[in-house]
């Protein structure tokens, strides 16, 4: 199989597409760098918001991995490739399994490629409430994330003999991803309950308590005199339709990409003179912290790529080949 | 007799629809196997099966002695190469890439004999020339030069001369002979242009529907495909009477032809058909083709 992989190394090495990927992946790491250098450099330091757009990004990376994924594969099946490799004595096994690492191999390329300008020119602004461990998590989760579709794309072609079809259903089903992403999370953070505020003035006001599951402010106080009544939300979803809608949340590679970029963020760069004792404290206990969230998207997203690693198998070893 | 491939009651099925049913191959050592069979016969099924691309539904094949079913199989396909039904080549490459993404692939150690299967196959002047601005032709021997990578001693060939030109058959043709001849190697072919195949091939299989119709040598078949000579008169009845009193065994084809086996003596027939007041207007003498041969075998049929 080592022999596979090389070969369709120096192979896909040699192909435009491929070489056009690496480049623009290294050409959006460094513009996204600059860009972000300046912005914090322009806001004294301040870099919340830049590095929350610069992870969102990585949502090209995911494309770009899956189309180089299906076009590398795709000539593959067309110029009768896997044929040759059938005949020269390779179990189908051996041809899926190094077509998937191949595909892991070059997507971890792009996000180095794509991250290394960050990691070099970046860490200078990394100096307070960082860690370097809690920073590469945050990366390992993003490639995993985009790693995780690769897989899908890979067994998509190899279940799909079309390679255009292959293509486009690759490309829908990270646009899915996003929707669905959005669409379930629009119902796991309604809230669960309202808060009714009868203010001193006779005036009442309807509050919602938390976002999801989030009710910690349901003890906040309100002035004196008023009077609240906390109601359930009907919309909330619950029980096995929550842990479901969940799972769905946590198991989506781009909300796992999404949550990245809002791990990162909490960092501070370079503002250590701008913050308050208070904020110094929070973010000296938040260092090294991954939240469990995270920590469960990178079980869902390897066990992903287990699933369709496998099921890519069990496919490809009842296909016939033509 | 030494083989290199041999089928016991091979069964493919797609579903509903039986490609192969039973089929028994034997393709000995160093011969150039022609498998003949109409479109849609099973040819190519057949050769999928033993390439590896499909597995059949059931019975067993031994390539170099090895079951399909032990694990050694994968070392013995190592020992054939193949081209089945188009040439699997990278058209963004030229032939010489091919060749050796073929060779980083069987894992080689180097490019060593690259130029040889080049002049083999007579591409070693193509340069830098792509190999999707290749002729039909160029294309089937690059193909078959893949497939000599790692020095196979069994090729097995899927219809090579389909869509070639004359030019383009002659140089399959001549390639197939040297390589059997030059290098020992066991050729498998499957055609349905039957009278190309009649040119080179030492051993036949014919199939249909599925099945292992017979098996034969050159010899064999040519001692079974009868020659004989085409008689054009003026009276057919005349010809019958002819023929009869003189115990030849013929053929009526319609009025005005008539086909006479073995070797007759055409001054006697020409002398009494003059008595009969019959003309002759032409003989010429006819090999029955490897088409009819294999027409009457199947009992008739299109496409071959």
């Amino acid at each position: 199989m080592r022999n596979l992989i090389r070969a369709g190394f120096i192979r896909y090495m040699r192909r435009v597409h491929t070489i056009a990927a690496l480049l623009i992946s290294f050409g959006l790491g460094v513009y996204h760098t600059v860009i972000s250098v300046r912005l914090i450099e322009m806001n004294n330091g301040e870099s919340y918001y830049h590095f929350k757009t610069e992870f969102t990004m990585s949502i090209f990376l995911m494309f770009m991995a899956a189309i180089v994924s299906v076009l590398n594969l795709g000539s593959e099946f067309n110029s009768g490739a896997v044929r040759n490799k059938l005949i020269a004595g390779y179990i189908k096994v051996q041809i899926f399994v190094s077509e998937l690492i191949l595909s892991w191999v070059y997507t971890c390329i792009f996000c180095f490629l794509f991250y290394m300008p960050f990691l070099v020119v970046r860490m200078q602004y990394l100096t307070f409430g960082n860690s370097f461990g809690r920073l590469l998590f945050v990366l390992t989760l993003i490639t995993l994330s985009i790693i995780a579709v690769t897989t899908i794309t890979v067994f998509i072609c190899f279940l799909i003999k079309n390679h255009i079809a292959a293509a486009i259903f690759s490309l829908m089903i990270i646009v899915m991803m996003v929707l669905i992403r959005d669409d379930v999370n629009k119902y796991l953070q309604k809230p669960h309950y309202y808060a009714d505020i009868t203010f001193e003035d006779g005036h009442v006001e309807s509050w919602q308590v938390g976002n999801g599951d989030n009710t910690e402010n349901k003890g906040v106080r309100f002035p004196e005199g008023s009077t609240i009544k906390y109601r359930e939300n009907p919309g909330y979803v619950d029980g096995a339709a929550r842990v479901l809608l969940t799972v769905m949340d946590e198991a989506n590679p781009y909300n796992a990409l999404n949550d990245s970029s809002l791990g990162i963020s909490g960092y501070r760069i370079g503002v250590e003179d701008t913050l308050t004792d208070k904020q110094k404290d929070l973010l000296e206990k938040e260092k090294g912290n991954i939240s469990d969230k995270c920590k469960r998207e990178v079980a869902y997203n390897a066990g992903l790529i287990v699933i369709f690693s496998v099921l890519g198998i069990l496919v490809f070893r009842k296909r016939n080949i033509k | 007799m030494e083989y290199v491939l041999k089928t016991q009651n091979l069964q493919k099925k797609y579903r509903h629809f039986c490609a192969l049913s039973g089929v028994d191959m034997n393709v000995p050592k160093g011969a150039v196997y022609g498998f003949v069979g109409k479109n849609g016969a099973g040819k190519t099924t057949l050769i999928r099966l033993i390439c590896g691309l499909q597995d059949p539904t059931d019975g067993v094949y031994k390539l170099y002695g090895t079951m399909n079913k032990d694990k050694r199989i994968q070392e013995a396909r190592r020992r054939m190469g193949a081209v089945v039904e188009v040439p699997s080549l990278y058209p963004d490459l030229t032939a010489r890439g091919n060749l050796e993404q073929q060779y980083r692939m069987l894992g080689l150690p180097n490019f060593d004999g690259i130029d040889e299967i080049l002049k083999i196959i007579g591409l070693e002047n193509t340069g830098k020339k792509r190999a999707r601005n290749f002729s039909l032709g160029m294309k089937q021997r690059l193909g078959i030069g893949v497939a000599l990578c790692g020095n196979p001693d069994f090729l097995v060939l899927d219809e090579p001369i389909n869509g070639l030109d004359p030019q383009g058959i002659i140089e399959i043709r001549e390639l197939i002979l040297k390589l059997n001849r030059e290098k020992q190697i066991t050729v498998l072919i499957s055609s349905h242009i039957l009278d190309e195949l009649s040119k080179f091939a030492t051993h036949y299989g014919f199939i249909d529907k599925g099945k292992i119709l017979c098996e034969m040598s050159a010899e064999e078949l040519e001692a079974k495909c009868r020659k004989c000579v085409r008689l054009k008169v003026t009276d057919m009845k005349a010809l019958a009477k002819v023929l009869d009193e003189r115990e030849l065994d013929y053929k009526i084809i319609d009025e005005e032809y008539c086909d006479v086996y073995s070797d007759p003596n055409l001054t006697d027939i020409t002398l009494a058909l003059i008595n009969e007041h019959c003309e002759l207007l032409s003989a010429d003498k006819r090999d029955e083709s490897l088409e009819s041969f294999f027409i009457g075998l199947t009992g008739g049929g299109q496409n071959a």
